[in-house]
């Protein structure tokens, strides 16, 4: 009898049928799915050998399969797609338990903060942490922390949320196999303890390099891009808001606070393009009172209210058809991906010698 | 053409747009649409650019402009509409010599010789500042430079596809543009617009920097002893003015590249 070959996941490169692999189950998760015939439950997850991590389904799984153990596994096969090869399992497909451990060679790839991909759930990142903040939670009776940071590369910025490891703030960190997922229309990386921590040495400039609008493909945060403003929204200039509960006040009064006075706001929208591309940019008073020249007193002087159109035409004067950067955070809404901005200024001579060095280093 | 989405504008040189002699039509009937397809691979039916207003004539509800950027020259014509005026009003606030923005939608005109003519139906204009109009010009020529490396693929491998463009880093837009144009200029020699990239690509100096240039030569002219004007003896004095190191340095080299200077010893200029 001709022995068995079994194959190596980094060899799996397209689509095959009776494959032979011995690997390690690295995770293992089940979803019920409604068919012709009913309710059926599938599974699915990672398994690893000594070459790297593949993604599977398993249509048929053995109730004995356990996480964590490793098995030789004969009669499965291999499908390509969107460029991923993933390893199925089906009725054919047989299990057997092996009583060693096995050493997974991990391959999450690698990513700059701003090509973060959610189709991509598990993921290499390096940057540099920031901006502690500690939430306490309770689970079983118990009292657990969560550690919450923004991690910060040369592209952008991104929340992380780790579940009960603390990080050095200010320190540079690699993480290997973070769980990437989407909230409130921001990307956010989880740490877990299957995540690997390294704490490395990297150079990350004070500002974000300057990304072009095309290259904004997903909800990441601290990105600088610049262009001209091609159009203004309507609705951007003056607003009011409650003093209160800072709600925007569309009728005369805050309907939860009637007895208050309101107070008053800027806030604009408009189109920005880059000649790659163009991007929706929202911006409140913080993001444009220095290149509006709009002072506090000025929204707040009660013995001269602000006017509507004064406050227009400072805007427009500032903004429209003139070059700027913005630095913000992009988010996923409705209308697709919009930037809300958290500084704006006039491209001067500084940042028009950034933006042509970048330019010029594409052609080297 | 993504339908959803606001038609792009297009950043496009003005020679570019003059060599242009075909379009591409979509959609039918109200739906129908005239793209402009250059030779350097832009395709639209709206473009943006700035550049010195060098002429601006108003003859009854029509107003013809002449606009010239570093390359050559757009011509805008408006034509006064009830639902235009905020148009009218910007043309208003513009002056001959002044730099501007112009963003318009393109339409053509073609002599029965079969030469085309584009002309621009501005949507908006206004006046601009000299780093909005360099910032322009530099991304305009990187835009154009990317498109043209899209076409010298394409000439340099014929089985080229939208999607081995895009493997190669190029934009959906690019790769198209790059498609259309190797097929509707198959003989056109795009190295003139890789020249034209090349040039207007270095920084221009800036008012500024032309005012030190004059203030450096004029300096050199009066105080030049036999020998020359001795470097730290400019450097001394534009120090005093308030300028750096770096500038002067960088306006003797300019003037030593124009000719109007030159090194008669070792660290002493004369003029020419």
């Amino acid at each position: 009898m001709a022995e068995e070959k079994f194959v190596k996941l980094s060899d799996i490169s397209g689509d095959a049928v009776d494959l032979n692999i011995k690997v390690k189950i690295l995770s293992l998760s089940s979803k019920d799915m409604e068919t012709s015939k009913g309710k059926t439950t599938y599974h699915y997850g990672l398994i690893g050998d000594d070459t790297g991590v593949i993604s599977y389904t398993a249509w048929s799984l053995p109730s004995t399969v356990r996480e964590k153990d490793v098995y030789e596994i004969r009669r499965c096969y291999s499908k390509t797609y969107k460029d991923k090869v993933r390893v199925y399992f089906d009725q054919k497909t047989e299990f057997k338990f092996l009583t060693e451990d096995m050493e997974v060679k991990r391959n999450y790839r690698y990513y700059s903060i701003k090509d973060l991909n959610i189709k991509d759930k598990f993921v290499t990142v390096e940057g540099l942490v920031k901006d502690e903040r500690i939430k306490e939670y309770e689970k079983d009776g118990e009292k657990r922390k969560i550690f919450q940071y923004m991690l910060k590369d040369q592209t952008g910025t991104i929340g992380v949320s780790s579940f009960g490891l603390q990080l050095k703030p200010g320190k540079a960190v690699r993480l290997e196999g973070a769980r990437l997922d989407e909230f409130n229309g921001y990307y956010r990386l989880n740490i877990s303890d299957k995540t690997g921590v390294e704490y490395i040495t990297l150079n990350i400039g004070d500002e974000p390099d300057y990304v072009y609008i095309k290259d904004i493909k997903n909800p990441v945060g601290g990105i600088k891009v610049n262009g001209f403003v091609i159009s203004m929204g309507d609705k951007a200039g003056l607003i009011t808001r409650c003093r209160e509960c800072k709600k925007r006040i569309d009728d005369i009064r805050c309907p939860d606070h009637p007895d208050l006075l309101p107070e008053y706001d800027v806030f604009a929208y408009f189109t920005l393009d880059d000649g790659t591309d163009y991007i929706q940019v929202n911006a409140g008073y913080d993001a444009i009172k220095s290149i509006s020249g709009i002072e506090e007193s000025y929204l707040k002087n009660q013995s001269r209210p602000p006017l509507k159109r004064e406050v227009k035409d400072k805007l427009e004067n500032a903004l429209l058809h003139n070059a700027i950067y913005v630095k913000g955070n992009v988010r996923e809404n409705t209308q697709g991906l919009n930037l809300r901005a958290t500084e704006i200024g006039h491209i001067d001579k500084n940042a028009l010698n950034e933006i042509r060095k970048i330019q010029e280093e594409e052609f080297i | 053409m993504n339908d959803k989405r606001r038609e792009p504008a297009r950043w496009i040189f003005s020679s570019e747009l003059r060599e242009c002699n075909n379009t591409i039509t979509e959609g039918e009937g109200d739906y129908k649409r005239e793209y402009f397809v250059t030779p350097g691979g832009s395709v639209g039916r709206r473009v943006l650019f700035c550049g010195k207003l060098m002429a601006k004539n108003e003859e009854g509800d029509m107003t013809k402009m002449t606009v010239a950027d570093p390359t050559a020259a757009f011509y805008v014509t408006y034509f006064s509409k009830e639902f235009n005026q905020d148009v009218k009003n910007d043309i208003s606030k513009v002056n001959v010599n002044d730099e501007i923005i112009v963003m318009g939608r393109t339409s053509y005109y073609r002599t029965e010789e079969g030469k085309m003519y584009v002309n621009i139906n501005p949507e908006s204009v206004r006046k601009i500042d000299e780093e909005s109009s360099n910032y322009w010009i530099s991304r305009t020529a990187f835009l154009l430079q990317r498109r043209l490396l899209a076409i010298r693929e394409i000439r340099n491998n014929p089985e080229a596809t939208m999607e081995s463009l895009m493997g190669r880093g190029f934009t959906e837009d690019e790769a198209t543009g790059a498609m259309e144009s190797a097929k509707l200029y198959p003989s056109y020699d795009i190295q003139r617009l890789e020249e034209i990239a090349l040039s207007v690509s270095v920084a221009r100096p800036s008012g500024e920097a032309m005012k030190l240039k004059d203030d450096i030569l004029a300096f050199i002219q009066k105080n030049t002893p036999i020998g020359g004007a001795a470097y730290d003896e400019i450097v001394r004095e534009f120090k005093n003015r308030g300028v750096s190191n770096e500038d002067i340095d960088e306006t003797l080299n300019v003037l030593g590249l124009d000719g109007e200077i030159f090194e008669a010893e070792k660290r002493k200029f004369r003029t020419t």
